[in-house]
């Protein structure tokens, strides 16, 4: 069982995080997924949603829409940069979606620690984490859980 | 029900609890390092967020049909490592009619070629597309 266990106040604020949305980043990040999953087996470009307006406006988008898991890589790294491997090894990660990223846009990424329970030798540690736009606007909000130290690691 | 234009007659037959497409893949030292270039995170170390295990899994086996991300889930176990091969299966976790809509959800399962879990993900789908959003065309 651990014995040094970090305190985690309730209430602390994680470095905020801002990205720059642009058409390249949002394009790039379907090119390598679309890699990935084929291995390079296939050489075609990506037409969906993220990557062609007139897909985006058949969904009901005014132009092509960051992934959601653009958004969703932004909330996982402001958990990761503060608790490292125990979130990458037990912590979970939970975000709805709210409104549409646009290339232009700049968003930033919150957390702050909602829970922390100390339950045998370790600490469960729960956040609130979001991400807004430049208009302030909230685009995701999600959940954020970590076990300090992970029972994984 | 969701109209049938809109892909409506392959959501009807999704059953629930039933097992979507295989996806297999190898993170590479070029492709993680493109992932943390694009992420802007030089320690990332998921990749599988740009490969959406959830929709392929699902066009995999019924092919394509018009969705929109509403919500994400992961847990994470262990990251992928470098060379090793990610093995992905899926399933039908749940659908249901809500505020007019129809929601489609994907669970999956990610282990690595010696059988390390990886992650596992939950992915919210609403069907069709962007709710009370005009239609250009």
């Amino acid at each position: 069982m651990p014995t040094d266990v970090p305190i985690i106040t309730i209430g602390e604020s994680l470095p905020p995080i801002s990205k720059v949305i642009t058409r390249e980043k949002i394009e790039a990040f379907e090119a390598l997924g679309h890699a990935l999953r084929t291995q390079g087996a296939d050489q075609s470009a990506v037409a969906n949603i993220h990557t062609d307006p007139g897909i985006a406006r058949q969904r009901g988008l005014d132009q092509p829409v960051a992934s959601g898991q653009m958004s969703f890589a932004f909330l996982h790294e402001i958990v990761a940069r503060r608790f490292g491997i125990d979130f990458r090894q037990g912590g979970i990660l939970s975000v709805t979606f709210l409104k549409p990223v646009y290339a232009g846009d700049v968003v930033t990424a919150h957390g702050v620690v909602a829970g922390s329970q100390l339950l045998e030798g370790r600490n469960r540690v729960s956040l609130d984490v979001w991400l807004e736009n430049q208009h302030s606007e909230k685009t995701a909000v999600g959940r954020a859980e970590v076990t300090v130290p992970s029972p994984l690691t | 029900m969701a109209d049938s234009s809109e892909g409506g007659f392959l959501y009807e037959a999704l059953p629930i609890g039933g097992q979507l497409g295989h996806l297999e893949y190898v993170v590479t030292e070029e492709l993680l390092r493109q992932f943390r270039d694009v992420v802007e995170f030089p320690d990332a170390c998921f990749p599988n967020l740009a490969v959406k295990e959830y929709i392929e899994v699902l066009t995999r086996k019924y092919g394509y049909l018009p969705v929109i991300s509403a919500k994400h889930t992961e847990r994470y176990y262990s990251h992928p490592r470098v060379g090793n091969r990610i093995q992905v299966s899926g399933w039908v976790r749940d659908k249901y009619r809500r505020r007019g809509r129809d929601w489609l959800v994907v669970e999956t399962f990610a282990v690595d070629e010696i059988g390390r879990e990886i992650l596992r993900g939950e992915h919210t789908f609403l069907v069709g597309g962007m709710p009370g959003a005009a239609r250009a065309d």
